[in-house]
């Protein structure tokens, strides 16, 4: 059966089509530049049969967008998919499974959470709609970035505010990655040779982008370090993460009550970002960190503190949760790319039974991933495994597919 | 010696008469609380000094006042200064103080004066910790930094630490209505789960501890609430009463067995689980929890069920649990009558 699955951005519209079971991918390409005026031209990029093509086209919305791709799909032999695999990013409380059928149901409740996530679920769902009313007789099915986390306890999930903010305004912790933490603890499950839902693990998602820690028993999600938004959790790389309340209603009353400015300050002027003056990147600052005195090398150096610290205490906070963990996950960008990052946050952790062997984690990079690069005799195991969200999303797809057929 | 203790907030001043004799300790002789900060505790001082007589000597209390500060010190032209500097960083603290100081000057002229602060403690606290991950223009701008804001009972939880042997690596747990861990490596904090203010970190008896962000600017933004009445909310209404329904305290909390507190039980219990977890990661272990404040004997199960959570790990740590059972004027009592004898001593 093959497997299209999208991922809808504001302006690109990533897809991947991959034959199940065998996961094999057998294309995959971006439509980019979609709905905007630029010098450039729109185009798909994709590579199939080993090549690397690509076609210009005008696409002036994502409907525009997603047929073309269905148009270019249509004119290469053996390409046809069985079904289609949405990327959502926010599911609610509406959708608590990691994946859903589309149907009429699920229409409605796409348009209920829609402002949950305003810059990815209304593009997303724009997409999925299309789909719906121009292959009507191709199953499709959501896969939620919150699905995963639908495990996570009252305990964890519930914040500490009036009813009337926890039943009417729906806020609770959510979490997110969870299509990258379900995927990776499948993965790691494989790599240690024990079923998923004997597998008990932190998974450390680090992108260039958002970052965040899923605590893991039993194969399931438990905690994830963001919450009711991605704003929650980790320092990452414009992205303040935790921050007094206080400190965010003095900064809403500074300006004016102008909350909009506020969240573009939290969101995309803080972080790594603000902490260091001059990069959103780690690697980035660490280079800077690394490179001597003067005052833009010690902003760095605090910059990299900061993040590096708080990813420890998270560490520590989800290892006394799990208890006795198999391993610690690291993927995506800078967990799989930065052994100087792994080699800091795993420091002096041998009381969580945490021993990294500083030669096998330089090696684990790149070409050589999925990789163990714990230290022998390591009570927990230290991994470093490629993302790979659309396999994640196929298979879960593939996963109801196959039993509606 | 007769020191009259002074704890001014915004709304009201506690006072506290302790008897001293030469050794550290004193004795607490009469206690009173009376509503109203600002001008209001001129009046509370006056009533105080026509029941009990006038005190040798006083000492004023305050949670935070920045870290330039010292611990205690009296009260001078560069302590004025400094307290003044910090007054617009702490509205609920300070100008309270400084009224307060004002009117002992007034009501008991002549009597030494001693500061004692909690912030100060923090000031050994790694930058790292310190730091918010926002610009350089908003850190430097407001001040915004991470501080505690029970320094003087973490004090005293790494005086007991350091007196009980192996126990060098403590998670010191403040049962105060707005509680606060710290981790505290041979006695310098490591961590704290609070913030620039009371709000950040544990859940308190009406305060939210640690939420989203997101949350307050959806509040702002959608529901069209102003930062005061989200504060209102977050800071009255939220916590233990947010989550039960009614007011209550930490000393019920863990002392019923009811099933209406049960989920605000686990839920507290749980974040302190990851601030334990978050000390060893800073520290390479715990050997002990230390309680204190007002609700300290809630350890007595806290601590246990903590560490048989912690003895799951590779590790198998079995942290003690000890507790700091002076209450808040006990402490201020200890540091000023310690300041005010050192003060003295120079002096001759």
């Amino acid at each position: 059966m093959n497997i299209l699955v999208f991922n809808c951005g504001s302006s690109s519209l990533k897809f991947r089509l991959i034959a199940m079971p065998q996961e094999r991918e057998l294309v995959a390409g971006e439509a980019q530049r979609v709905g905007t005026a630029s010098a450039e031209p729109s185009r798909i990029v994709y590579k199939h049969a080993g090549k690397d093509l690509a076609k210009v086209v005008p696409m002036p919305s994502q409907r525009a967008a997603l047929q073309e791709v269905m148009a270019l799909l249509a004119g290469i032999d053996g390409l046809r998919p069985d079904a289609i695999g949405h990327r959502m990013v926010h599911g609610g409380d509406r959708f608590t499974q990691a994946a859903a059928a589309v149907d009429g149901k699920a229409l409605d409740d796409l348009d209920a959470v829609a402002g949950l996530a305003p810059l990815h679920n209304p593009p997303a769902i724009a997409v999925v709609r299309t789909c719906s009313e121009a292959f009507p007789d191709l199953p499709q099915f959501l896969v939620f970035d919150t699905g995963y986390h639908a495990t996570i306890a009252e305990r964890a999930s519930t914040y500490a505010i009036p009813a009337w903010m926890r039943g009417k305004l729906g806020f609770r912790k959510y979490g997110f990655h969870g299509t990258s933490h379900h995927y990776v603890a499948q993965e790691a499950a494989a790599m240690l040779g024990k079923p998923l839902e004997k597998l008990d693990a932190v998974s450390c998602h680090l992108g260039s982008g958002g970052a965040s820690l899923c605590a893991i028993a039993g194969g399931r999600s438990i905690d994830n370090t963001m919450g009711y938004s991605p704003l929650q959790g980790l320092v990452m790389s414009t992205r303040s993460g935790d921050l007094d309340p206080g400190v965010v209603l003095e900064l809403v009353l500074r300006e004016g009550g102008d909350a909009a400015k506020v969240e573009s300050m939290l969101n995309r002027r803080s972080g790594v970002l603000g902490l260091s003056g001059a990069s959103s990147d780690i690697r980035d600052v660490l280079a800077a960190a690394r490179s001597g005195s003067g005052p833009a090398a010690e902003r760095a150096r605090l910059a990299a503190d900061v993040y590096v610290r708080r990813l420890r205490k998270y560490l520590g906070a989800y290892l006394a949760v799990v208890g006795r963990a198999d391993a610690v996950i690291f993927t995506d960008t800078i967990g799989e790319m930065v052994p100087e990052v792994r080699a800091a946050v795993c420091a002096d952790m041998e009381a969580f039974g945490i021993r990294l062997d500083a030669d096998l984690n330089a090696m684990a990079t790149g070409d050589a991933l999925p990789a163990d690069f714990a230290a022998a005799g390591s009570p927990v195991r230290l991994l470093a495994i490629r993302a790979n969200e659309e396999l994640s999303i196929a298979r879960s797809t593939y996963s109801l597919a196959a039993r509606a057929a | 010696m007769k020191l009259l203790v002074l704890i001014p907030r915004s709304s009201e001043v506690r006072l506290v008469l302790h008897e001293t004799e030469e050794g550290p300790r004193t004795a607490r002789i009469a206690a009173a609380c009376s509503e109203g900060g600002g001008a209001a505790a001129r009046t509370s001082i006056r009533s105080f000094i026509r029941l009990h007589g006038h005190p040798d000597a006083v000492a004023l209390y305050t949670p935070w006042a920045g870290l330039e500060l010292p611990l205690a010190a009296p009260v001078g032209d560069e302590v004025l200064r400094k307290l003044h500097a910090a007054a617009g960083r702490a509205p609920l603290h300070v100008p309270a103080l400084l009224s307060a100081i004002e009117a002992v000057a007034a009501e008991c002229p002549g009597a030494p004066t001693a500061v004692v602060c909690g912030s100060p403690f923090f000031a050994a606290m790694p930058a790292a910790e310190r730091a918010y991950a926002v610009g350089a223009d908003l850190r430097e701008r407001l001040g915004l930094e991470r501080t505690g804001h029970h320094g003087l009972f973490h004090l005293a939880a790494g005086d007991l630490a350091s007196a009980t042997p192996g126990a060098a690596r403590v998670l010191s747990i403040c049962m105060e209505p707005c509680p606060e861990a710290v981790a505290l490596d041979a006695g310098r904090p490591a961590m704290v789960t609070g913030g620039a203010t009371p709000l950040e970190g544990l859940p308190g008896q009406t305060t939210c501890g640690e939420i989203d962000p997101g949350m307050i600017l959806i509040l702002a933004q959608e529901q069209k609430m102003g930062p005061e009445e989200i504060g209102q909310h977050l800071t009255r209404e939220s916590g233990l009463k947010g989550l039960v329904g009614r007011r209550t305290d930490f000393s019920e909390l863990f002392a019923s067995r009811g099933p209406e507190l049960r989920a605000a039980r686990e839920i507290f219990l749980y974040r302190l689980l990851q601030a334990a977890g978050s000390a060893m990661a800073l520290m390479g272990g715990l050997d002990a929890f230390v309680f204190s404040g007002r609700h300290f004997g809630a350890g007595r199960v806290i601590g246990p069920c903590l560490a048989e959570q912690l003895r799951r790990l590779p590790s198998a740590p079995a942290p003690r649990t000890l507790f700091v059972e002076d209450a808040l004027d006990d402490l201020v009592a200890a540091k000023a009558v310690a300041a005010l004898r050192e003060s003295s001593a120079a002096a001759c």
